[in-house]
C-alpha cells in the first residue's frame, strides 16, 4: 500500500507538471496571436481614420461651395465656437460630421470633426480669401483594448490615443486612431477658354481659341487680344465624353472627362481624359436693396454704379434693345472705379444696332433667368478688359436648357457663366470675336469664329469654385 | 489457506502487468509520445509561420503607408539616383521651430509652408534588404526589412506614383522565385498636392 501510495503522488505531480507545460505554450500562442491581431487591428482603424478624415475635408470643400450657391444655408449646421464656447479664431467655424458605420470585424465607426477658418495670411494678391480646411478623423480601436503593438517602428507611423489624445493631452473615453489633413481651399474663377457640361463642338477649321493676358503688356497690347501675342493657354475642356474639335486651331489642351477628342489635328496642348469639375449652379439674387424694378428695357437708358462695398443693384425684366437704343452702365463720377448688378428675370436680347455699353471704369455683373440673344457688337465692353464684365445664367428652375448665341461681325470682351444655357457662337460674317471665357451645358462654334481667353479671368473676383490647392497631413 | 490466498490477491495487485502487457503499454504510449511531439513540432512551426507571416504583412504595411503618406504630401518627387536611393521627395515645411503647425501664405497662387524654397526633403534609401527613410535632418529609420527589391515608376504626367516591392519570404521552404513574388507589395498614391486641376 505504501508503494501504491508514492506512484499516485508522481502520477499528479506529472500531471501539474504537464498541464503546466501545455498552460504556458497555450499562453505563448495566445499572447503573440493577440499580438498580431491587435496591430493589425490597429493598421486598419489608422487606415480608415484617413477616409474619416477625408470626408471631413469634403464636408468643408462643400460647405464652401454651397457659400457659391445658397449663401444663405451653407453654413446650416456648424457653430462658430469651440467645445468650450470660446469663438473660433479667423471666423471659423466647425462641425462633427455624422457618425459613419460600418459591419465587419474590427473597427465599425468613423467619426470626423471638421473646422474651416480664414486667416489673414491666406488672402491672395487679388484680395481674395483663401481658406484652411483642418479635418481630424476618428476610428475606435475594438475590445476597448489598450495593448500596443510589439513593433517599436509601427509607432512611429500609427501614432495612437489609447489614453491620452496625442494632439490635446486630455483623456480620450476610449482608445481611438486619429489623423489629422489640412487643406488649403483656393478661390477660382474662369480657369479655362471653354467649358461644357457636355458636347463641345467645334464646326470650321477656321476657327482659333487661343490666350492673352490683359494685364501683362508682352502678352497684350493695351489689355486687349494682339494676335501677334498671343499664348496657347486656351484649354478646352468638357465633364462629358467628347469634344469635336473640328480641325480647329485649339492653343491649348483639350481635357474630357474619360472620352475622347476627336479630329484633333490641331491642338498644340495635351489631350488628356481625367477632367471634371462640378459646375455650380448660379442662384437668383437675395438682394434685400434694390435700386427699383424697371420692368422690359427697350429704350435708352442709363444705370449707374456704385462703390465696390455698396454697388449699385437693378432689378429688370427684361432687355430688349433694337434700333440704335442703347442700355448704358456708366460709372458713378467720370473715372471713378465703379460696380453695377443687374439681374434680368426675363431674356436679353439686343439685335440691330441696340445695344448694352458698359463704360469705362464700369464692373458689371449681370444675372439672366431667360435666353440671351446678341448680335454683332451687341454688348460694347469700352474698357476692353474681360475681368469687368461677368454675366451668370441662373439655374432655371424647370431645369430647361436656356439658350446663348452671339451672332454677327462683333466682339464680345467678358466671362459668362451659364451651367445650364446651350452656347452657340456662330459668325455671320468672317470676323466673331470672343475675349474672355465662356462655362456652359453645351458650346458650339461655327464658321470663323475665335475664342481668346484672358488669362486674367483666372483672378478675377468672380468666384465660381473652391478647388484644394494644398494637402497636408499632420502625422506628428 | 484462507491467509495464504489473501496473501496472493494482495500480490497480484501489485504486479498486475505482464511483460507483454509492458510492451504493449511501452509501444502504445511510444505511439502517444511520438504524436504528441509531432503535434507540438508541427504547432510550433505553425506558430512560428503565422508568426513571420504576420511580421512581414506588418513590414509589408508600414513601407506602403509611409509611402502612401509622404506621396499624398509630396510636393516633388524624384526616383533614386544610385543603387541605395531609392525615392527623394519633398513635403511641406509644416512644422514651425517649436515642431507647431504653421499658417501658410500665398504667393503666386501657390501655398507655402515656411520659406517656398526650402521644403523638407524625404529620403528612402535601401541598406542589406532594409529600407530606411530619413526626414530632414533627422536621422534614418528602419521601415522593413527583408526587402528583397524595390521599383517605382512615375506615372500619368508626374501625378501619380506606383511603387513596387518584393520582399524575401522568411518562412518558405524553398524561397522560390514565385513565393518571393507573391509577396510583392504594389502601392498607387495620387500626389494630391499635383493635381490635375492646377497647372
Amino acid at each position: 500500500m505504501k508503494r501504491l501510495q508514492q506512484n499516485g503522488a508522481s502520477v499528479i505531480i506529472m500531471v501539474l507538471i504537464t498541464f503546466t507545460v501545455i498552460s504556458m505554450i497555450v499562453g505563448v500562442v495566445v499572447f503573440r496571436t493577440l499580438n498580431n491581431y491587435h496591430t493589425l487591428v490597429q493598421i486598419s482603424s489608422w487606415q480608415e481614420a484617413l477616409l474619416a478624415a477625408e470626408s471631413g475635408n469634403d464636408t468643408g470643400m462643400a460647405a464652401l461651395r454651397a457659400t457659391l450657391s445658397d449663401s444663405n444655408n451653407a453654413w446650416n449646421g456648424w457653430s462658430t465656437a469651440d467645445a468650450n464656447g470660446n469663438t473660433l479664431a479667423n471666423s471659423g467655424r466647425t462641425c462633427a460630421v455624422s457618425n459613419i458605420t460600418h459591419t465587419g470585424e474590427g473597427n465599425s465607426q468613423l467619426n470626423a470633426t471638421v473646422t474651416v477658418d480664414a486667416p489673414a495670411q491666406l488672402i491672395d494678391s487679388s484680395g481674395r480669401q483663401w481658406y484652411r480646411i483642418r479635418a481630424t478623423g476618428i476610428t475606435y480601436l475594438p475590445g476597448n483594448t489598450k495593448l500596443i503593438g510589439p513593433d517599436k517602428r509601427d509607432h512611429l507611423l500609427r501614432r495612437l490615443s489609447l489614453v491620452w489624445d496625442r494632439k490635446t493631452g486630455t483623456r480620450v473615453m476610449q482608445p481611438q486612431a486619429t489623423r489629422l489633413i489640412e487643406v488649403i481651399a483656393q478661390p477660382v474663377a474662369f480657369q479655362n477658354a471653354l467649358v461644357a457640361a457636355g458636347l463641345i463642338q467645334l464646326n470650321n477649321y477656321n476657327i482659333v481659341i487661343d490666350s492673352y493676358d490683359s494685364r501683362d503688356p508682352s502678352k497684350s497690347t493695351n489689355g486687349s487680344y494682339d494676335p501677334a501675342k498671343f499664348q496657347q493657354n486656351g484649354d478646352v475642356a468638357t465633364d462629358g465624353n467628347v469634344i469635336d474639335a473640328g480641325n480647329a486651331y485649339i492653343y491649348g489642351d483639350a481635357s474630357t472627362n474619360a472620352g475622347a477628342v476627336i479630329n484633333a489635328a490641331h491642338v498644340t496642348g495635351l489631350q488628356r481624359t481625367d477632367f471634371y469639375q462640378d459646375l455650380i449652379p448660379v442662384q437668383r439674387p437675395s438682394w434685400t436693396v434694390i435700386n427699383g424694378n424697371y420692368g422690359d428695357i427697350v429704350n435708352n437708358m442709363t444705370l449707374v454704379g456704385g462703390s465696390q462695398s455698396n454697388p449699385q443693384r437693378y432689378k429688370l425684366s427684361s432687355v430688349k434693345e433694337t434700333g440704335n437704343n442703347v442700355l448704358s452702365l456708366a460709372p458713378s463720377a467720370p473715372g471713378v472705379e465703379s460696380y453695377v448688378e443687374i439681374w434680368i428675370t426675363g431674356d436679353m436680347n439686343l439685335q440691330g444696332n441696340g445695344e448694352i455699353e458698359l463704360q469705362p471704369h464700369v464692373h458689371a455683373k449681370i444675372y439672366v433667368e431667360g435666353n440671351m440673344a446678341i448680335n454683332g457688337n451687341g454688348f460694347i465692353n469700352d474698357s476692353s478688359q474681360a475681368p469687368y464684365l461677368e454675366i451668370l445664367g441662373v439655374h432655371p428652375d424647370d431645369g430647361a436648357s436656356r439658350s446663348v448665341t452671339l451672332t454677327g461681325n462683333g466682339s464680345f470682351i467678358g466671362a459668362l457663366y451659364a451651367p445650364n444655357a446651350d452656347v452657340v457662337l456662330s459668325d455671320g460674317g468672317t470676323n466673331g470675336t470672343y475675349c474672355g471665357s465662356i462655362v456652359a451645358k453645351t458650346i458650339t462654334m461655327n464658321n470663323h469664329t475665335a475664342v481668346h481667353y484672358d488669362e486674367a479671368l483666372g483672378d478675377a473676383p468672380f468666384l465660381t469654385d473652391y478647388k484644394i490647392a494644398s494637402w497636408f497631413e499632420d502625422n506628428k | 489457506m484462507t491467509h495464504f490466498f489473501q496473501g496472493r490477491h494482495a500480490f497480484s495487485k501489485i504486479a498486475a502487468f505482464t511483460l507483454v502487457e509492458l510492451m504493449m503499454t511501452t509501444v502504445v504510449a511510444s505511439l502517444i509520445i511520438a504524436s504528441l511531439v509531432s503535434a507540438a513540432i508541427a504547432m510550433q512551426r505553425n506558430l512560428a509561420a503565422g508568426d513571420d507571416y504576420a511580421t512581414a504583412k506588418c513590414d509589408q504595411m508600414r513601407v506602403s503607408d509611409y509611402l502612401a503618406l509622404d506621396l499624398r504630401r509630396a510636393l516633388t518627387v524624384t526616383s533614386g539616383t544610385n543603387a541605395g536611393t531609392l525615392l527623394v521627395l519633398t513635403i511641406p515645411d509644416y512644422y514651425d521651430s517649436n515642431k507647431q503647425p504653421r499658417v501658410p501664405t500665398i504667393s503666386n497662387d501657390v501655398v507655402n509652408y515656411g520659406s517656398a524654397i526650402a521644403p523638407v526633403t524625404v529620403l528612402y534609401t535601401k541598406s542589406g534588404s532594409s529600407i530606411y527613410r530619413q526626414e530632414g535632418s533627422n536621422a534614418a529609420t528602419e521601415i522593413a526589412s527583408n526587402v528583397s527589391d524595390f521599383q517605382i515608376s512615375v506615372q500619368d504626367l508626374n501625378k501619380v506614383v506606383k511603387t513596387q516591392i518584393i520582399f524575401a519570404p522568411q518562412f518558405s521552404r524553398p524561397s522560390s522565385a514565385d513565393a518571393r513574388l507573391a509577396t510583392t507589395v504594389f502601392n498607387t498614391t495620387l500626389l494630391r498636392n499635383k493635381r490635375r486641376d492646377r497647372s
